[in-house]
């Protein structure tokens, strides 16, 4: 199942170091992919903001035990014009995705990170 | 040409491209004193009237004791990455652990950042991002519009680089922890702001 590139791509905070709070962006910390190289996040276009931020705290901070500062949010669009896929995976949530490949190079995964740092929007928890 | 001289030649083309370039790019007197290229002792006199004598050993080669002001900086910075990645390994043991080495290298960085920092290009060392990252490296993050440069470092004697600095405009790569590196790197910096 491909995904529009228009949809919306939510990516949850919950690191204080993942968003500057003095001008409400996120950095390229938010995106550095885990071990497993799949970049976690939830297609939310279709969702209020509340089932959006039930997810974030039901399904990322409160698992790990953390707090849910915001999220950050792009296009699927965005993201294929970095010629990266956002592929369905659905074990965890039927919206939830994993934004993939990623390099081997660990520059290359830096700018990745960096590019789509700067592609999205910090939106703060209500 | 390997990737890295891509990427060097790129770091290269744009300090070029710098205004600040011709103050760097050779034995010059600089507002904090006199810089001094690489492969000579390096002197550096600091506004705050500490005098550093480098070695040739690129491990002394940027002073690191520096007492006062900058010292200070440093070490307040490094101090809360460093609580801040305990405190996120609290929270997921399986995380990397950061090297002391790569504490060491920022440390350097900061400090041969704030030196060229004073009255030459800003003072954009003050509105760096620094951070500890989930694979074991320390980042640090630049952010001016919709312009971003970041950096992480490993420890592992190499910084990793990647700025934006506009539609098309960009640069990547992973360097050598050198002097003429260095300076490079804070040219691409500076060039966010310019």
């Amino acid at each position: 199942m491909s995904i529009d590139p228009n949809e919306r791509l939510s990516r949850f905070v919950v690191h204080q170091n993942d968003f500057r709070r003095s001008n409400q962006t996120v950095k390229f910390r938010a995106f550095i992919p885990p071990k497993n190289r799949r970049l976690s996040v939830y297609r939310t276009l279709t969702l209020s903001e509340n089932e959006i931020w039930s997810i974030g705290n039901d399904l990322v901070a409160k698992p790990r035990g953390r707090t849910l500062y915001g999220r950050a949010d792009l296009l699927a669009q965005e993201v294929y014009a970095l010629d990266r896929k956002v592929e369905p995976e659905t074990s965890i949530h039927c919206l939830h995705a994993d934004i993939i490949p990623w390099p081997d190079k660990r520059d290359e995964i830096r700018f990745l990170a960096t590019q789509l740092a700067l592609k999205s929007n910090f939106v703060p928890v209500m | 040409m390997s990737q890295l001289a891509v990427a060097e030649n790129q770091v290269i083309t744009q300090m070029i491209n710098t205004p600040h370039f011709d103050a760097l790019s050779s034995d010059k007197k600089l507002p904090f004193g006199t810089f001094t290229p690489i492969d000579e002792p390096m002197k550096m006199k600091f506004p705050w009237g500490k005098v550093s004598a480098g070695h040739k050993d690129l491990g002394e080669l940027v002073p690191i004791a520096l007492d006062g002001l900058v010292s200070q900086h440093v070490k307040k910075a490094l101090h809360k990455v460093r609580a801040e990645a305990e405190e996120e390994r609290g929270f997921d043991p399986e995380l990397d652990a950061i090297p002391e080495t790569a504490y060491k290298d920022v440390g350097r960085f900061l400090t041969f950042a704030y030196a060229f920092d004073y009255g030459t290009i800003g003072r954009f060392v003050s509105l760096a991002d620094i951070m500890p990252l989930d694979d074991g490296e320390i980042g640090i993050e630049w952010r001016e519009g919709q312009k971003i440069f970041t950096l992480s470092f490993a420890g592992d004697g190499h910084i990793v680089f990647a700025g934006i600095f506009g539609a098309e405009n960009h640069a990547r790569g992973i360097l050598t922890f050198s002097t003429p590196h260095l300076i490079a790197i804070i040219s691409l910096i500076a060039s966010l702001y310019s």
